[in-house]
């Protein structure tokens, strides 16, 4: 059913998209078809992620987090690990289902051959910022006791500063600026908008970009766990 | 049994209140969260000049409408989203032996709280973001109230699956967020079978697309349509409960464990 959703959020913007006027989209050297194919790849990484921070947040909530402490692994690398392995599954499932409903749309394949493995790569560079970000909010609930209203907050952040609809090339120069310069644009906008460029310096500086964010989100992230572990550890759960 | 509905919905009212906190934050953020999904079409309206004739503020009537038919739903009949949980564990059967009819209390046996945030966005997007003067609010809350009729009465049929199917209750909330998102975007650009679709078999249409409709062309016609609509699914609805009810032999336990 999820697979509809997607296949339904696809059709609702194929028809707006299409409904746009054509001349005022030239300017941009935008399409119907290459917008549809924007929106196929932001879906895709929203669908694929789902809302694993849940889990850690029951965790907490329930107390078997305390059996996770005690184990050689940390409990934030082993839930990395299972979301990994749940990602793992869905990536290729919602591909064919986002990818089939907009090649049923457009007709068309944006993306040259070459640029595919740089699109599954910083597809799943995109997911595993994603992921480092659930891993953080679902921490959190160690001291908010809910982490539901930092993720809603979060989420907002993706899909406005992240480009979900609409390419950040089209936003005003203000708000573009401050969602380049945020990493919800390396999590969302940076992977689809190689459908929109896909020269290699613009490859190039996606995967870059990406890359930083990675290690800036995964450094971070180890030091929420540190705190939220030691928190677990000198007070209990 | 006005008295009987008023009381119903007074209690669970309250029972949502009782953390006042909690409740005046999650209408907050649902305003907030309305308002913020709204930059994606000021985005888009700053680069095009229009969406097939519509304008910025056309889609902050229509989105108005789908708020406010939504946020009533759910403050009111809020539930409706626990009906075919209640179908398949069983939690129906304590409803049975009640003088009254099942189907009210268990619709309006939950309050929502943030259903009032997406009520209160409703009226921003319309007075604020699409200018519609006061002299038009009694018009648009009589279309807005009739989608909401249709809102609640195309859930209790999904949900009413759970009297036929088991795993009913994810399908009838996937099914319903389906509706929600064809409800909150324009619908006028689809083709005609799509648009014929979605004011029969899947009513998405009368929840917005029509009471938006009704607003910007003052057209009586399109207002009694509404009305009727909102009349004939509140009807299926009913029959759709009804025709369940008589299948419902203490529980869909077995259902869901076959």
């Amino acid at each position: 059913m999820r697979g509809g959703l997607n296949v339904l959020a696809l059709a609702i913007f194929w028809a707006f998209w299409r409904a746009t006027p054509p001349q005022e989209l030239e300017v941009w050297d935008l399409t119907p078809s290459r917008l549809i194919w924007y929106l196929t790849i932001t879906e895709w990484i929203v669908f694929t992620t789902g809302t694993p921070y849940r889990e850690i947040e029951e965790d907490i909530r329930s107390g078997a987090l305390a059996s996770c402490l005690s184990r050689p692994v940390s409990y934030a690398q082993a839930c990395l690990a299972q979301w990994c392995g749940g990602m793992a599954f869905r990536l290729p499932v919602f591909a064919v289902i986002g990818f089939g409903a907009a090649l049923g749309f457009s007709g068309a394949m944006p993306l040259t051959p070459a640029m595919l493995p740089v699109g599954l790569i910083s597809a799943v560079l995109a997911l595993g910022l994603i992921h480092l970000c659930h891993l953080m909010i679902g921490l959190a609930t160690t001291w908010t006791g809910s982490a539901a209203p930092l993720h809603w907050i979060w989420q907002k952040g993706l899909f406005v500063l992240g480009g979900l609809i609409i390419p950040l090339s089209l936003y005003p120069t203000p708000l573009r600026g401050v969602a380049e310069l945020s990493p919800f644009a390396a999590m969302l906008s940076a992977p689809a908008s190689l459908v929109i460029d896909s020269s290699r310096e613009h490859a190039e500086m996606v995967l870059t970009m990406q890359t930083a964010w990675l290690v800036a989100l995964g450094a971070l992230a180890w030091l929420i766990d540190r705190a939220a572990t030691s928190r677990f550890t000198a007070r209990g759960i | 049994m006005a008295t009987y509905l008023f009381t119903l919905l007074r209690m669970s009212v309250n029972a949502a209140f009782i953390r006042p906190f909690a409740a005046v934050t999650a209408i907050l953020l649902m305003l907030a969260n309305n308002l913020l999904f709204y930059i994606t079409f000021v985005i888009y309206f700053h680069n095009f000049s229009s969406l097939e004739g519509w304008g910025s503020e056309d889609l902050a009537l229509l989105i108005g409408c789908t708020c406010w038919a939504f946020g009533l739903a759910v403050f009111v009949t809020g539930g409706v989203r626990d009906l075919a949980q209640s179908i398949a564990s069983g939690a129906l059967d304590s409803y049975l032996g009640r003088p009254r009819h099942p189907l009210p209390a268990l619709l309006l046996g939950q309050c929502i709280p943030s259903g009032l945030g997406d009520m209160a966005s409703g009226v921003v997007f319309w007075m604020v973001l699409s200018h519609r003067s006061l002299g038009e609010l009694p018009l648009l809350l009589m279309v807005g109230t009739f989608g909401a009729v249709v809102v609640t009465a195309t859930a209790t049929i999904f949900q009413c699956l759970a009297f036929w199917m088991s795993g009913a209750a994810v399908l009838a909330e996937e099914l319903f967020e389906m509706f929600m998102m064809v409800a909150y975007y324009p619908e006028h650009p689809f083709g005609f079978a799509v648009r014929l679709l979605l004011l029969t078999v899947f009513p998405a249409g009368f929840v917005a697309m029509m009471p938006a409709q009704v607003v910007r062309e003052a057209n009586p016609l399109k207002l009694a349509a509404c009305a009727a609509a909102a009349a004939i699914y509140a009807g299926l609805a009913w029959l759709a409960f009804e025709r369940g009810l008589r299948r419902y032999t203490s529980g869909s336990r077995l259902l869901e464990l076959r």
